[in-house]
């Protein structure tokens, strides 16, 4: 069947370039952080290549109308790219990847936003935060992340999970090494464990006034910083992580082409999906264009897609909204939304006004991120040492 | 921490029971009364019901509990086998279909004849049947309560494995957020599986130690 | 209706736009402001408690803080009391400190530092007092927390 590209005009390349300019101004003012740091040349080095490469990846996401397909490069470098400079930063600061007692005892421990899933029941009943972070200073402070995470979630909802978590880019990653799965026909009712995960984490640390998931199942405090092997339950604390590590997001993602860890496990998501019903943006379907081919159900990563959301029109809460199916689709039945206006129209004025924000997330937690890494890179290659 | 756990427990099956029991409890709620208002007094009633089912099995068990426990032996060993056969048996609840019948089914045809004159009494008997579900769920938080070894304990341990399970219930006065029953059952099972392995882990441990 | 509908659903997601950037701008004036809320505090079970009082010594003090017997719901049987010891220039090599935790006049117990190699050890003097949790040098101070019973439980 013959089908029309939603997004083809006869100026689509000026349109591009005209719509890519804004996004000119944000990048440069996100990774400069509104300081330029051209003090050296492989800082200057290093700032152009990022510029280009957010810039390009934005300018033909526009002029294509592919939104995963660029979305997943940024997102898969920001992935590599933050455990790079994170792991560098720490052994400079600390010595070694592993916190010590007096880190724990001194609350300088950053803290993730996924640590929001175990804070929430405490405040409530004990006006305080069960973390060993500091509430304004230092880096990735309390205060500072809970604000990211509420920005994020009123503006984008889930979307945070495939355009700016810093860990989702590794299973993103992963699940597109084998060009086809091994494990096909994963039961898409795995993707409420992550909800019933959330129950018991949100129990257990509120229960114990722990942070349960960081102390006993964070899979990403192998590429990050981990309590230092002191004793027993230190060392099955470290078995634990990289086992989890090596299952939900390298194996099972490269034998099924989905994002196990993000879609299945991820407390964070979970809770991430409660905030699709409180913005405007959602990914709908076209019931009329649909033919029922299904490549939407096969393609999604995050099981969001199922029989029932095609009935309906839309996919499941668990949507992270990272294009994937609207991609795919052969029938262009699938588009980005604002709620509110009507279903079938202005596709691109949607996408448009969605890709906007959401880049800006990727250009602000990816860009600092890759051009340190550049230079942490050049000064490896150059000197064998990233120090 | 001891009611800690049977809230915990209550929680991590709570969705089950609302999966059961809340077929005999929402048709009769959408019979009866549209109002909000009335419906949380029907969904209290119940609750109440279920309450009291709760409250006597923890005294039962907690004078079995005072019993069988006293010995050293039994305390030391007991306890974690049975945390491991009832952690096997969540583990199985959670992984296998049964198909589950709410006791509050069965009291219907009473609460039909005890309606006519006294209404409350159909969901307070509902509950009260309902809450005494004999479900590995329920079996293990028996098995729980029980290792407490005194009466107060148990019935406190019952009484927070009641408020954990009742949680899934305050949203059903407001009916239409039940049509996601499906995926509130999937939740349940998983958070079934996963408390499962935390009772098995326990047990394993109560054992070796 | 439909066209009101639109018009909000557009600028709802204009201001959504404009959301992101701001919140990342604004973070440091919105995270001031968020820290200011009750809530905003770290637990004392990883900020160690509210100091009760301080106690000079010849060349150190030492900063006795409120016992922790932190709960979700009321106070747990079991917490601790964190003790710091600062030198007036540095950590003297060796702390041996008699603590009365609770301030009865009663000594609760005794803990002999090693600041060189951390070996610690504790006598406890109150049967409240159960054992060593933690020992480590923070910053240019020494801390410890000692396991204690909660005497109202």
């Amino acid at each position: 069947m013959k089908t029309t590209s939603l997004y083809s005009t006869s100026g689509k390349l000026w349109k591009s370039i005209a719509l890519t300019l804004p996004m000119f101004l944000l990048t440069f003012v996100f990774i400069t952080g509104g300081k330029p740091d051209f003090s050296s040349s492989s800082a200057i080095f290093s700032f152009v290549v990022t510029f280009i490469f957010f810039n390009t990846l934005f300018f033909l996401m526009l002029y294509t109308g592919k939104t995963d397909r660029f979305r997943a490069i940024g997102f898969i470098a920001m992935a590599l790219f933050f455990a790079l400079v994170f792991i560098v930063n720490l052994v400079k600061m600390r010595g070694s990847m592993s916190f010590s007692n007096e880190n724990l005892l001194s609350c300088e421990i950053p803290f993730c936003h996924i640590v929001t899933t175990m804070i929430i029941i405490p405040i409530v009943l004990t006006k305080s935060i069960i973390f060993p972070g500091s509430i304004l200073t230092g880096f990735a402070s309390i205060a500072s992340m809970l604000v990211i995470v509420i920005g994020i979630s009123l503006a984008l909802g889930r979307g945070f999970c495939s355009w700016g978590c810093f860990y989702g880019g590794w299973d993103d990653g992963t699940s597109r090494i084998l060009r086809r799965p091994v494990i096909k026909n994963v039961n898409p009712n795995w993707r409420w464990f992550s909800f019933a995960f959330l129950l018991i984490i949100a129990l257990s640390a509120a229960i114990t006034l722990t942070p349960t998931y960081c102390s006993w199942f964070c899979p990403f405090k192998t590429v990050t910083e981990y309590e230092k092997i002191t004793n027993f339950d230190t060392l099955m604390k470290t078995i634990v992580f990289v086992s989890l590590f090596l299952s939900l997001v390298i194996i099972l993602p490269v034998l099924t082409r989905k994002r196990i860890q993000c879609g299945t496990f991820c407390p964070m998501g979970a809770l991430m999906s409660f905030t699709n019903k409180i913005n405007p943006f959602e990914v709908t379907i076209d019931k009329e264009k649909c033919n029922d081919c299904k490549k939407c159900i096969r393609t999604c990563p995050t099981f969001s897609m199922v029989e029932p959301g095609l009935s309906k029109g839309r996919p499941e809460i668990t949507c992270m909204k990272c294009g994937k199916c609207i991609d795919e689709c052969s029938q262009n039945a699938i588009s980005y939304h604002i709620r509110g206006t009507p279903s079938g129209k202005a596709f691109t004025a949607a996408r448009t006004l969605f890709l906007y924000p959401a880049f800006t997330l990727l250009v602000v937690f990816a860009g600092g991120n890759i051009q340190y890494g550049i230079v942490l890179l050049i000064r490896f290659f150059s000197t064998g040492s990233f120090m | 921490m001891h009611s800690s756990e049977g809230f915990l427990l209550g929680l991590s099956t709570g969705a089950v029971c609302l999966a059961t029991c809340g077929p005999v409890l929402i048709p009769y709620l959408l019979a009866e009364s549209n109002a909000v208002v009335k419906n949380f007094l029907e969904v209290g009633l119940f609750l109440s019901g279920r309450l009291v089912a709760y409250v006597l099995t923890g005294v039962i068990t907690g004078i079995a509990g005072t019993l069988f426990l006293q010995n050293h032996v039994f305390q030391g060993f007991v306890p974690g086998i049975i945390d491991v056969i009832l952690s096997l048996s969540l583990l199985a609840y959670a992984f296998f279909r049964f198909r589950h019948v709410c006791p509050g089914e069965t009291s219907n045809q009473l609460a039909g004849r005890l309606g006519l004159h006294w209404p409350e009494a159909i969901p307070l008997l509902g509950g009260f049947a309902s809450g005494l579900n004999f479900c590995p769920p329920f079996i293990l938080a028996i098995a729980q309560a029980s290792a407490s070894g005194n009466i107060a304990g148990s019935v406190i341990y019952f009484v927070a494995f009641f408020a954990g399970t009742s949680l899934y219930f305050i949203p059903l006065p407001f009916i239409g957020f039940f049509r996601r029953k499906q995926s509130l059952t999937i939740i349940g099972k998983f958070a079934a599986i996963i408390a499962g392995l935390y009772f098995l882990y326990k047990g394993i441990f109560i054992i070796f130690h | 209706m439909k066209k009101t509908l639109s018009i909000i659903g557009y600028i709802w997601a204009v201001l959504c736009l404009l959301l992101i950037p701001i919140t990342f701008m604004g973070n440091n004036a919105f995270a001031s402001m968020l820290a200011k809320l009750p809530f905003m505090k770290v637990n004392p079970i990883y900020s160690g408690g509210e100091v009760d009082r301080t106690v000079n010594h010849a060349g150190f003090k030492t900063t006795i803080n409120k016992p922790v017997f932190e709960a979700l719901i009321g106070e747990s049987s079991k917490g601790f009391v964190q003790v710091k010891w600062t030198g007036d220039k540095m950590l003297p090599p060796i702390i041996n400190d008699t603590i009365d935790y609770d301030n009865n006049g009663i000594r609760d117990f005794i803990i002999h530092i090693d600041t060189h190699t951390g070996k610690t050890e504790l006598t406890p003097l109150d049967s409240h007092v159960l054992s060593l949790n933690i020992s480590s040098k923070v910053k240019d101070s020494w801390l410890a927390r000692i396991n204690l019973l909660n005497p109202a439980k």
